[in-house]
């Protein structure tokens, strides 16, 4: 392994690395995450566990993660 | 003579230290083995034991008892390295001042054994300030200076590996590593990777899967064949026993998958963007941890979601 690729290696290890569930819930529920977020609404998903994770509009036109 | 003392030399103050570094830190985080040049060799022993030898010089110099000592007492411990040298370098020498060699040896000694002691000490210090540091990487990878230190300093030679089978990148350590295996009988596993194991030259020789369900691919094939519309996940079937193990080389492929209990927002907000594909409104997320799991339980059914104002 060179000295660039262990960087390299955890950024496309963490990709996509969701729990099951969440992963299914975005992708059954994709078009209402969609649609809750154009009319500025949040939308919460819950896990099985009671663990919640919710999404909601930025109203300072930004993304957090950006 | 001088051959002799070249590689005394060169096993005390680089391999043996080396040797410690490499024991130490490998014991916080498995390291590649690779077998490079003597050069090579030489020049990684060289980086990993320059601030300890220097920080022992250092210590020697002001340090009691040998340190600080008087103008006399260093030209005097300058004639004692002089002879040796002289007295390793020529047999004549040697044979001719053999007396005050052994006087001058043996003050070369006692110095050299307490520089050594301190040396030593501190590359262990060193090794396990490393592992320590490396055991961080999931929690400081962000940190721009910390992702620098640990590409080039800390990790550049760390098994592939561990970071693909263990929550090595995770911050969250209860980060769960899926396998699916494709196996050379065309056997499909999969499981929770419990335990890896590497060969002497940092290749994986075998891994350890729990909660193991095998893919009945003979019934799928036979009811696809029949036309019954198969459904594929009724097809994976639970391993009687709690683990399985897998021989390195009976696995064809490795289907990762990493299912942390707590997902990072980041990692959210990428996979929301990249799945939807589209232009989506500016959003965040917010993670809150279930009741559950704050008691250490965990769970794999299903959710439901619903909206808000």
């Amino acid at each position: 392994m060179t000295a660039t690729d262990l960087s390299k290696l955890a950024g496309l290890i963490e990709e996509g690395s969701l729990p099951v569930w969440l992963r299914e819930q975005i992708e059954h529920k994709g078009e209402d995450i969609l649609k809750a977020l154009t009319n500025a609404r949040s939308i919460t998903l819950r896990g099985p566990q009671g663990e919640q994770v919710t999404i909601a509009p930025n109203m300072n036109g930004k993304n957090s993660a950006a | 003579m001088i051959a002799l003392g070249a590689s005394l030399i060169l096993a005390l103050y680089l391999v043996i230290p080396g040797l410690l570094f490499r024991s130490l830190s490998r014991f916080f985080i498995p390291l590649r083995i690779v077998a490079g040049t003597s050069t090579q060799e030489v020049t990684r022993a060289f980086l990993t034991t320059a601030i300890p030898f220097s920080l022992a010089l250092a210590l020697i110099a002001h340090m009691p008892p040998g340190g600080g000592g008087t103008p006399l007492q260093a030209q005097a411990a300058g004639q004692d390295y002089r002879l040796v040298a002289s007295c390793l370098y020529s047999e004549q020498t040697f044979r001719e001042s053999e007396p005050a060699f052994w006087d001058s040896f043996g003050r070369v000694a006692r110095r050299q054994s307490r520089f050594l002691t301190w040396y030593y000490a501190l590359v262990l210090v060193e090794g396990m300030l490393v592992g320590v540091l490396s055991g961080y990487y999931g929690r400081l990878k962000r940190n721009r200076f910390y992702s620098w230190l640990a590409d080039k300093i800390l990790l550049p030679r760390i098994s592939e590996w561990h970071p693909l089978l263990t929550p090595f990148v995770f911050a969250d350590k209860n980060t769960i590593v899926r396998a699916d295996v494709l196996t050379t009988g065309d056997n499909l596993y999969r499981g929770k990777v419990s335990q890896y194991f590497l060969d002497s030259g940092g290749k994986l020789s075998g891994l350890i899967l729990s909660d193991t369900l095998r893919f009945d691919r003979r019934s799928y094939l036979e009811d696809k064949d029949a036309g019954r519309g198969p459904q594929v996940g009724v097809y994976w079937k639970e391993i009687p026993g709690a683990k399985l193990y897998l021989f390195a080389d009976k696995i064809l492929n490795l289907n990762l998958n990493y299912e942390s209990p707590e997902p990072s927002v980041q990692v959210v907000e990428e996979f929301l963007k990249k799945y939807l594909a589209r232009t989506i409104p500016p959003f965040h997320v917010e993670f809150r941890k279930s009741p559950e799991f704050e008691r250490g339980k965990h769970g794999q059914e299903n959710g439901d979601a619903e909206d808000g104002g």
